[in-house]
């Protein structure tokens, strides 16, 4: 009995060392991402790439969120051994540039205009994409994932309300900030137990309602005007005005705070009329609506009516090309990102998620398809459009700084201090300024601007 | 006299050279406001850090210092002086050195050298993944004391105003843990101790009750959190609310009220660790010695006043090893049942003092802050530790004494 024991543990420890003796020549290339519901990645990229290109071996891994990614890849480059490739999110661009982890995408392309025979698309980028992605006219990250806030509509309730005519009426979606108190004030009149709107108290619709007022979020234009962040500027006339707006709507119980994954529930159960997310939630908005009989509807997010429309800003991410890498495996992490750029993986990536096309072939190839007449429900036509129909103002490219995902989560905190303790809303948004601003100065003082 | 002397004098030293006699800014928003029952007073936090700071470090030395004299006297003068009794090695013996140096090697390694860092890197300003990073004195202390996004608010009933401190988002954090810990130590042992008196009766299928009554204890904080998340949810959507609605009651905040969201931990928390408690303190009544109860009886004791001081004294090593380990989970453990059930909401009423080191630390990166958030909790708990000791030591009685 001994000696069978033993006899195993010798096969088991000996049985792994013979798989990876049988391994292949190919050149591994790990993406970390954090798509764990999206089985289009593994099921179809996956082995096309590897039948298009068999020297290389895709390695896939998901991780529970873009921080946790971050964290991940921050602590594999620390013991030497990180991925070649990391999707990165829109609200961390500054601090993965400055870490010194990642090689700017334009100098791996190098000017090139096809790698391993696929064309560079990057001058396909879509308008406000594009300069949501580019530093002074450079790609430092694959523009991938990028999507805008946009309103859901319970469609069958907005008709049993009288605010829509039929199902297929999306207009009658509120698209200003008067419009949701109006509507809003129809739909709790009508029904007793129907929530109207829920959106979260967080910074990327507070980030979009400063981009569409037209108002910078940080000092020198975002700090895309040749100097760096200095400070920034969220307590502004236009960011006030938003916030006294959003507490208006908790005032009059328009606006319901949920608790998370709540409000999938009550959108289930049509309890609530008007939801406010990414475009990315499309797909699962409109199919939890396919699932419980009602029809979705989509409109762009809400704008102050009483200022001029200026634009609106991309949220999502990109992905993140790691430094240092051998040539060829550089090479066939470039190979995979450009594949990804491809009209057919653009398209499959939109419908398997609503992150909008970010090319313009992409965007081609889904029209010639007839995919947006063909789903008039979805609301992924009304985020692109509102993207390449939005002004190309530099107040919609977004704001970069090094304490970007810090002050992030500090958003969270203030707002929900506006919302739930009635905290006085300038005097929080100068507390807001103040503590970023220390935290930019703290940033600054590590990572000196000139270095950038 | 002289030893607190020297002593004070080291202290500061000690404190002052690692700091490179560095000076606060008192621009730097120093001071924070605090109001208590309406009066207001400012508080100096360079004067209450420098304070702090240099009578903690005189105190170790003068520990160290008394420490080190008892030890020469003893020995009859010589700092070390050869065993020379028959039987023993002639001059010293350093074989026990090598029988713990393992351990001890394993203790620098893991324990020692990354407590020692973690001193060090909360005098920096340091963020994870940016290499460089620069001294800044006690900023990263200070500015837990004057972090000025949020105020802090307490209230013993949702109207009845206890304090209020201005510019006080770390007070309110460490108020969180205060109440976490005064809950669950209270809940938990009185409860345990209620249970295990019930599940220590001699009835059928005891063992049976015992074993169901311990089982919470088995549960990680994670499941803890989400069964909690899945029966208190908000909106009406939680198990309890839905039951309380078929009888027509209006759901309860739970976990979207501040006050109600801190109670619905603490209730998480306890339950947790009651089972645990319940099996220590069933061990313990059943080491109470049955003659003495019964001398007890005879002496005219009924139940409670057997209880009071029969069983009670008897078991009090038992309450003070219980209540010490739940101190420390409060204070150390809560982690995923917070972060499960509330996510530290709303509005920061259930982020405890390791919530926020990890949101500090992991989250925001900012490695500085957290190290001195860590130090922060580190002191909490010596001083913690060192107060139970001292005072519930005195009042627990070993049997053999």
């Amino acid at each position: 009995m001994k000696r069978f024991i033993v006899l195993m543990l010798v096969v088991l420890l000996v049985l792994p060392s013979l798989t990876l003796a049988q391994d292949d020549d190919r050149i591994t290339i790990r993406f970390w991402h954090i798509w764990g519901n999206v089985t289009w990645l593994p099921d179809v990229v996956e082995p096309a790439f590897e039948a298009a290109f068999p020297q290389y071996d895709l390695e896939l891994r998901v991780l529970d969120g873009y921080r946790n990614a971050y964290d991940l890849y921050t602590l594999a480059q620390e013991q030497g051994d990180p991925p070649e490739l990391l999707q990165g999110t829109s609200s961390n661009t500054q601090a993965p540039r400055d870490s010194g982890f990642f090689k700017p995408l334009h100098e791996a392309i190098a000017g090139r205009t096809e790698i391993n025979g696929i064309p560079v698309r990057l001058d396909e980028i879509v308008g406000p994409a594009a300069i949501f992605y580019q530093l002074d006219g450079e790609y430092y990250e694959l523009p991938w994932n990028a999507s805008t806030p946009i309103v859901f509509g319970n469609m069958d309730l907005l008709v049993e309300a009288g605010v829509a005519d039929d199902v297929n009426d999306f207009s009658a979606i509120p698209s200003t900030w008067a419009e949701v108190h109006e509507v809003c004030a129809i739909i709790v009149e009508k029904f007793d137990d129907v929530d109207c709107i829920n959106f979260g108290a967080g910074g990327w619709y507070f980030e979009n309602a400063l981009a569409m007022q037209g108002a910078f979020m940080a000092n020198n234009e975002n700090g895309r005007g040749g100097d760096c962040v200095t400070e920034v500027l969220f307590n502004s006339q236009e960011a006030v005005d938003y916030l006294a707006w959003h507490k208006s709507l908790e005032e009059a119980g328009y606006w319901v705070d949920y608790g998370r994954a709540e409000y999938n529930i009550t959108w289930a159960d049509s309890k609530l009329a008007l939801h406010m997310t990414s475009s990315a939630a499309a797909r699962g908005r409109v199919e939890i609506g396919e699932g419980n009989g009602f029809t979705v509807g989509a409109d762009r997010m809400p704008y102050n009516q009483d200022v001029d429309y200026v634009g609106n800003t991309v949220g999502g991410g990109m992905i993140l090309l790691t430094e240092g890498l051998e040539p060829e495996v550089e090479e066939g992490a470039l190979t995979f990102l450009m594949y990804l750029l491809e009209p057919e993986n653009i398209a499959n990536w939109h419908k398997s998620t609503g992150y909008i096309p970010v090319t313009e072939s992409g965007f081609d190839y889904l029209e010639a398809e007839g995919w947006f007449d063909e789903n008039p429900t979805f609301a992924f036509a009304v985020a692109t459009n509102q993207l390449t129909n939005s002004a190309r103002a530099p107040q919609t490219a977004g704001a970069i700084f090094g304490s970007f995902a810090q002050v992030y989560q500090m958003y969270r905190e203030v707002f929900q201090n506006i919302l739930r303790n009635d905290a006085d809303i300038q005097g929080s948004l100068d507390r807001l300024k103040a503590e970023a601003d220390l935290l930019i100065e703290e940033y600054n003082l590590l990572v000196p601007c000139e270095e950038m | 006299m002289a030893l607190g002397a020297v002593a004070g004098l080291l202290g500061s030293l000690a404190t002052m050279i690692p700091l490179q006699y560095c000076v606060l800014d008192p621009e730097n928003h120093m001071f924070f406001k605090l109001s208590i029952l309406g009066g207001t007073i400012t508080v100096n936090a360079v004067a209450i850090l420098g304070i702090l700071l240099v009578v903690v470090v005189a105190w170790a030395i003068a520990l160290a210092l008394d420490r080190l004299r008892h030890h020469w006297l003893a020995r009859g003068g010589a700092v070390w002086k050869a065993d020379t009794a028959p039987g023993t090695f002639i001059g010293y013996d350093f074989s026990p050195w090598i029988f713990l140096a393992p351990t001890l090697v394993g203790l620098a390694v893991f324990t020692y050298y990354p407590a020692a860092q973690n001193f060090f890197l909360g005098t920096q300003l340091a963020r994870r993944g940016v290499e460089k990073t620069a001294f800044n004195c006690l900023d990263n202390f200070a500015s837990l004391i004057t972090s000025r996004l949020q105020d802090a608010h307490y209230y013993i009933l949702s109207d009845g105003f206890v304090w209020h401190a201005e510019n006080a988002r770390y007070l309110a954090v460490f108020g969180n843990s205060v109440f976490f810990t005064l809950f669950i130590v209270l809940v938990a042992n009185v409860l345990g101790l209620s249970i295990a008196l019930l599940a220590s009766q001699k009835i059928r299928g005891a063992s049976v009750y015992r074993t169901l009554m311990i089982w919470p204890y088995a549960i990680s904080g994670v499941v803890v959190g989400i069964v909690f998340a899945i029966l208190l949810g908000g909106g009406g959507s939680g198990f309890i609310n839905q039951v309380l609605r078929l009888f027509g009651v209006e759901p309860v905040p739970f976990l979207s009220d501040a006050w109600w969201a801190r109670v619905s931990v603490g209730m998480a928390a306890a339950w947790n660790k009651l089972g645990f408690n319940v099996l220590i303190y069933i061990a313990a009544l059943q080491a109470v010695p049955a003659e003495l109860m019964e001398a007890a009886s005879i002496d005219g004791a009924n139940a409670w006043k057997r209880f009071l001081n029969v069983t009670i004294p008897m078991i009090s090593p038992y309450i003070f090893f219980v209540v010490f380990l739940n101190l420390n989970y409060s204070f150390f453990d809560l982690y995923a049942v917070i972060d499960n059930l509330t996510e530290g909401g709303p509005v920061n009423a259930t982020t405890n003092l390791v919530v926020d080191v990890i949101r500090v630390g992991v989250e925001s990166r900012d490695i500085g802050k957290a190290a001195a958030q860590s130090i922060v909790l580190f002191m909490v708990v010596v001083g913690l530790t060192y107060v139970q000791f001292r005072v519930m030591g005195r009042r627990v009685t070993y049997g053999a004494d």
